[in-house]
């Protein structure tokens, strides 16, 4: 999938997406532990079984992943040590790539973008509205209520994923309030968010997912881009 | 009911009867029985079903051909054939002239996002059809065809869809942000050879860039040759499909071209093919036929709806809902339907437009209906709704209190609760104009269907939920499926699980006095979490990849430890010899994931010594669905083998041992308290292992972790305190600290250390959070801190606006003890605010900057010459919601809270009190007061109350209301005009 401006210079900004299973056999998870960092597999292993097999399987796709569009092997990717935002370091720290990925249930996700600041997030549909108003802001409620009850789940995970893109774009997480990202101007999770421009990204029925971008350069407008799923 | 709304002088005298009354009459003429009343009727429509529909047919006077001797080819619900000997065309029945009806008038009107309008009378309507209707012919499409219509809920994509009913071909509609997977799990199924585009109001993708959701829409389709675009945006370029323009194809058309006729094609000929919000698996496309469609929307709206021409209906929808073609069927009686493609923005956004059209019939959500409830919206007095004579809901229960709130703050019209769905694309249960409208329920049964709520031995019941069937034949059951030839698929949907009749999948309760109410959905499908999965699914995968399994039930068990989720629980019975180890139950999880999809693994496989059958040897997936769940089964004698759910309760108990840490007692209240939460969202310690997201918490649930440590604990715990210890033991610690009974300063953004710090002082409920997008965009201040409060005091007295005051002057004192500070605050937070700058001044501590946000002056402080004129300006009535003056809670609620829960909304009840009660004293420095700009005219009368206590003032406009004053929506200039005024008042 991808969505390219149809006028303007060449594209200034691309991302790299792929979709990943992680809840694997056994194999799969031996086969990526091995280039994972003694340190990814120490903050893997804290996790209880299926958080480690995760944390395994989406760190070591990250990897390959960012391996294939720097020209790297998966193990020799250098990473920044998790717990936090992946990031590269050493002499490819300066290159304008930057790193994603989220997980949720069975299917996780990892990007890789260059000459901008991105952030993804993927969430499985759900339909606890419940809490929504702790991190829905105003302008986001009214349009929600202004559905019909079955596009619920899919507006709320919508507005979920949009928030967390930019706020793991940004950095922060959720040490910023969720309220102080508006999604509520992007239509069908595609538009502006503060800074940010969201995409939706096509994932399987039962999952969500948006990618926030805010390009390096200087740039006319936001769209101008291209997200690949690979 | 009776229609009290004005009518234009031209139109005809209103009936004294509604058309349900005249029908009956008619009905009980022709069969010489005697029908006294409404239930009398629906009595008779299903005894003797083929004289209701025949004298409707007739009655009706429909646009048709052919013989309707015969009315319904069997009694047998399933395989009835509704008038196999009629001809009719759909949108002739809806365009055609009617007598009685000018042809002149409005018939349809598109309203904008823009405030644009567009409008056709009947005629030009018609006309508009009958030109799109020749045009698609020229493109070859005609009767049979199939069309799909991608577009938003305006004019071009309904006389799009009309021209295509014209013709005879079938239509799908869809909305262009459904992204290309839904759009295709749709369409694919159809196949169209016409695919009609109207990109107005769509989002970006659809210019057929190479990847774009154009792009992806018409790989998927192959055989949609013809791709009619409808809007006036620049042609796509798409390789191999002949791309036109309606317009071009319009003005090719010669002034002396023939119209295309219209076609009256057989009674079940398709019409429309719609879709369910399905399982995972490719959504049911179902096939509707133009006689049952058309025959079943004219009973409703005529007889449960008594629409006529004098009305004007306006339904809340999109194309890619069945109330879209349910709303267009209203043009047969001559109605108006307005139609609207914007975003809303708020409930006023949708009760302006009905008083703006003067809608008659307004079709919306209970979601909407209580978010206006919520606002403190009274539409019956805040917008012109006198022709406004009946509302319809439906999309999700509509509940006792919002029938309450709709008939004191709307008016004494009917609110009509209906039911139905796709699959009939019409209703089981819906309104009457001559019944009550029965708070909590909807008022009837639908004419001519026998809908009855069975228990589960199958059983008719009343006045206990029960499985909502029909036991009768309908006109508008789909005709068939797509990708169903044999029809099985069909028959599994609706007429496997109890013979003779229709299993909709609602559970229902019904009573004598004909009302009815929908529970919820029952069906086989099972909703994990809210994905939808079909058990079938899951068999079929099973029975293929995995031989080991003989037998299997897959359900949906309530989540053992997070409260409202589900979970797929899955029960095997092995063939003899075989046990469930590891490598086994591996086999099955990576089967399912591979071949259904990663929603179809279950959270648990448990192996059964058997699973439940009926006598009749089916699988009974509620007997083990209610024994997973520890339920009562209803029916044990309706099973073959009663003892297979004592296997499964053993089962279930056997792992439930393996999976449960034992609970250590907590001595600490806090600790138990903070464990018992992290428990209910399926997180729990163990095997060493004690952090949140270790133990697989997820951002989300720690967003509802300290939602609930707040509203349930009255411990505010942010989040970053919870990410620098995100352990049960860490949390209970914060939640000790933040429960300290002291108010507590908390800094909201960092500022400029050397600038006087900014104190923003609690709402009314003593929290800080709303201040928080502000405090993070402000530019040139110091410190912004938030300053807390106890609201009472230990003997659960509740503490004066002065008492807050003192005690906030003593916190913002131990954090900055000298020098001068800033202080501002919102709404309550106001109040509080100006008191204590007037403290701090008596202190003889200089209060540089002092910002009322929006603050009303209390009542205590009026004259009683200004209340009058608040009181009345409350009456006035803003168009904005929240300022109504009765509710002074509605102005301080703010859009955070909206205060449904009792705790809630007792804490605002206490603290509008507190603070009218408030007696404003002089203050002598410089005041900034942020005015809303979205207020009623009234407001002199506000600012000379503050002018006189504070001489000092100035006023700066702000963009919004009060409510959402602090919202993100416009923040950003209410930061930037703050942070101005602080500068300038250094």
């Amino acid at each position: 999938m991808s969505g390219r401006s149809p006028a303007g210079p060449a594209r200034d900004w691309d991302v790299q997406v792929r979709l990943v299973t992680v809840d694997a056999s056994p194999s799969d998870v031996e086969a990526a532990r091995a280039c994972l960092t003694p340190a990814e597999l120490a903050h893997a292993d804290r996790g209880v079984p299926p958080v480690r097999t995760r944390r395994v399987l989406l760190r070591a796709a990250l990897r390959q992943l960012a391996g294939e569009v720097l020209g790297l092997t998966a193990a020799e990717v250098p990473l920044a040590d998790p717990p936090g935002r992946p990031a590269l370091i050493g002499a490819l720290a300066g290159q304008d790539v930057d790193l994603g990925c989220s997980a949720s249930g069975a299917l996780g996700l990892v990007a890789v973008a260059r000459r901008c600041r991105m952030g993804v997030d993927l969430e499985r549909l759900t339909t606890a509205a419940a809490d929504a108003e702790d991190w829905l802001t105003a302008a986001e409620q009214t349009a929600l209520a202004q559905l019909p009850a079955d596009r619920w789940p899919a507006a709320l995970t919508r507005a979920w994923t949009g928030k967390e893109a930019v706020l793991k774009g940004v950095g922060t997480g959720l040490l910023v309030d969720p309220r102080t990202v508006d999604t509520a101007a992007a239509q069908a999770g595609h538009g502006p968010a503060g800074d940010w421009h969201l995409h939706p990204l096509d994932v399987p029925a039962g999952w969500m997912a948006s990618l926030a971008v805010r390009p390096s350069g200087p740039t006319s407008r936001a769209a101008e881009g291209t997200v690949t799923l690979r | 009911m009776s229609q009290t709304s004005l009518r234009p002088a031209s139109s005809p005298p209103l009936p004294a009867r509604p058309q349900v009354a005249e029908f009956r009459d008619v009905l009980a003429r022709s069969t010489g029985r005697p029908l006294a009343d409404a239930l009398a009727l629906h009595a008779d429509s299903v005894a003797h079903l083929r004289d209701f529909w025949a004298t409707f047919l007739s009655w009706s006077q429909l646009a048709w051909e052919g013989s309707a001797e015969e009315v319904c080819t069997s009694d047998d619900v399933e395989s009835a054939t509704f008038f196999p000997g009629v001809r009719l065309n759909y949108a002739e029945n809806l365009l055609r002239p009617l007598a009685g009806v000018d042809d002149d008038r409005p018939a349809l009107t598109a309203l904008h996002a823009d405030g644009g309008r567009e409008q056709w009378t009947r005629r030009q309507l018609r006309e508009a059809v009958a030109d799109t209707a020749t045009a698609l012919a020229v493109l070859g499409l005609g009767a049979g065809g199939r069309a799909v219509v991608v577009g938003t809920n305006n004019g071009s994509t309904v006389i799009a869809a009309l021209a295509t009913a014209a013709v005879g071909a079938s239509i799908s509609s869809g909305m262009p942000d459904m992204g290309p997977t839904a759009l295709l799990g749709r369409f694919t199924q159809v196949a169209p050879t016409v695919l009609l585009l109207d990109r107005t109001a769509a989002p970006a993708g659809w210019d057929g860039a190479p990847g774009d959701v154009l792009d992806q829409l018409l790989t998927g389709l192959p055989t949609a040759g013809t791709l009619l675009v409808l809007d006036d945006l620049p042609l796509p370029e798409v390789p191999d499909r002949r791309v036109q323009r309606l317009g071009d194809v319009l003005a090719d058309l010669g002034p002396g071209t023939p119209r295309t006729p219209w076609p009256r094609l057989p009674f079940n000929d398709p019409l429309f093919v719609m879709f369910s919000s399905g399982t995972t698996g490719p959504p049911k496309a179902m096939v509707h036929g133009i006689g049952g469609t058309l025959l079943e929307h004219v009973k409703e709206h005529r007889l449960h709806g008594d629409l006529d021409a004098r009305d004007t209906l306006y339904f809340h929808t999109t194309t890619a809902w069945m109330m879209w073609n349910w709303q267009l069927s209203a043009l047969a009686v001559g109605a108006r339907v307005v139609l609207y493609d914007g975003p809303v923005t708020g409930p006023e956004t949708l009760w302006q437009l009905v008083a703006d059209e003067g809608v008659t019939v307004f079709g919306t959500s209970p979601a909407q209906l209580q978010l206006s409830q919520d606002l403190g919206l009274r539409p019956g007095e805040e917008f012109s709704l006198h022709r406004l004579r009946a509302v319809l809901s439906t999309g999700s229960v509509l509940h006792d209190w919002q029938f309450d709130w709709f008939s004191e703050a709307v008016g004494p019209l009917p609110l009509q609760s209906i039911s139905g769905g796709t699959d009939l694309v019409g209703c089981f249960v819906l309104g009457h104009p001559e019944l009550p409208v029965v708070r909590g329920r909807s008022q009837s049964l639908s004419l001519g269907m026998d809908v009855a709520a069975l228990d589960p031995a199958g059983r008719p019941v009343l006045g206990e939920a029960g499985e909502l069937v029909c036991r009768t034949p309908f006109p508008s059951r789909p005709v068939h499926f797509l990708a169903d030839p044999d029809g099985a698929r069909l028959h599994a949907a609706y007429y496997a699980e109890h013979a003779g009749a229709w299993t909709h999948g609602d559970v229902v309760d019904l009573e004598a006095d004909g009302t009815a109410r929908v529970h919820g959905r029952s069906d086989g499908v099972l909703n994990i979490d809210g994905v939808r999965i079909g058990p079938s699914e899951v068999y079929r995968v099973l029975r293929t990849a995995v031989p080991q399994v003989a037998q299997a039930v897959a359900v949906e068990q309530r989540h053992p430890t997070v409260p409202g989720a589900t979970r797929l629980v899955l029960l095997v019975q092995l063939r003899a010899g075989v046990v469930l180890d590891g490598p086994l139950e591996r086999t099955i999880r990576d089967e399912l994931r591979r071949q259904a999809s990663p929603a179809h693994v279950p959270a648990l496989v448990l192996a059964v010594p058997a699973v439940p059958m009926t006598h009749s040897g089916k699988v009974s997936e509620k007997a083990a669905r209610d024994t997973v769940n520890g339920d009562r089964v209803a029916n044990v004698e309706a099973l073959r083998n009663p003892g297979s759910l004592t296997g499964i309760t053993e089962a279930m108990a056997a792992a439930d041992a393996r999976q449960v840490a034992p609970a250590e007692p907590d001595h600490d209240p806090h600790t138990a308290a903070v464990r018992r939460l992290w428990r209910e969202l399926g997180v729990v310690p163990h095997e060493g292992i004690d952090s949140f997201f270790d133990l697989g918490g997820t951002s989300r649930q720690s967003m509802t972790l300290l939602r609930r440590l707040r509203l349930e604990l009255g411990a505010g715990v942010p989040m970053d305190q919870f990410l620098a210890d995100p352990t049960i033991a860490g949390l209970a610690a914060a939640v000790r600290r933040a429960g300290a009974d002291q108010p507590h300063v908390v800094q909201l953004a960092p500022g400029d250390p050397t600038a006087p710090p900014l104190f923003l002082l609690h709402d009314a409920w003593g929290d800080v959070d709303v201040y928080r997008p502000l405090a993070q965009r402000l530019t040139g201040v110091g410190p912004v801190y938030g300053v807390r409060a106890r609201l009472t005091d230990a003997d659960g007295r509740r503490r004066s606006i002065a008492e807050l005051a003192a005690a906030a002057v003593t916190e913002l004192s131990a954090v900055a003890p000298v020098g001068p500070v800033h202080l501002a605050g919102f709404s309550f937070g106001g109040l509080v605010a100006f008191e204590a700058a007037r403290l701090l001044e008596l202190q003889g501590r200089p209060v540089g900057f002092l910002g009322l946000l929006d603050v009303l002056p209390p009542r205590a402080s009026m004259t009683s010459v200004r209340r009058w004129a608040h009181d009345l300006a409350g009456q006035l009535g803003a168009v904005v919601p929240g300022l109504a003056d009765r509710p002074l809670r509605e102005v301080l609620r703010q859009r955070f809270r909206p205060a449904t829960r009792p705790v809630d909304r007792q804490a605002l009840d206490h603290s509008e009190v507190v603070f009218d009660q408030h007696a404003l004293q002089p203050y002598g420095g410089p005041v900034t007061y942020f005015l809303a700009r979205r207020r009623i005219p009234v407001a002199g009368n506000l600012l000379s109350v503050w002018r006189a206590a504070a001489p000092r003032l100035t006023v700066v406009p702000v963009p919004g209301a009060h409510f959402d004053l602090l919202a993100v929506r416009h923040v950003e200039v209410l930061a930037a005009r703050v942070s101005t005024a602080v500068s300038a008042s250094r």
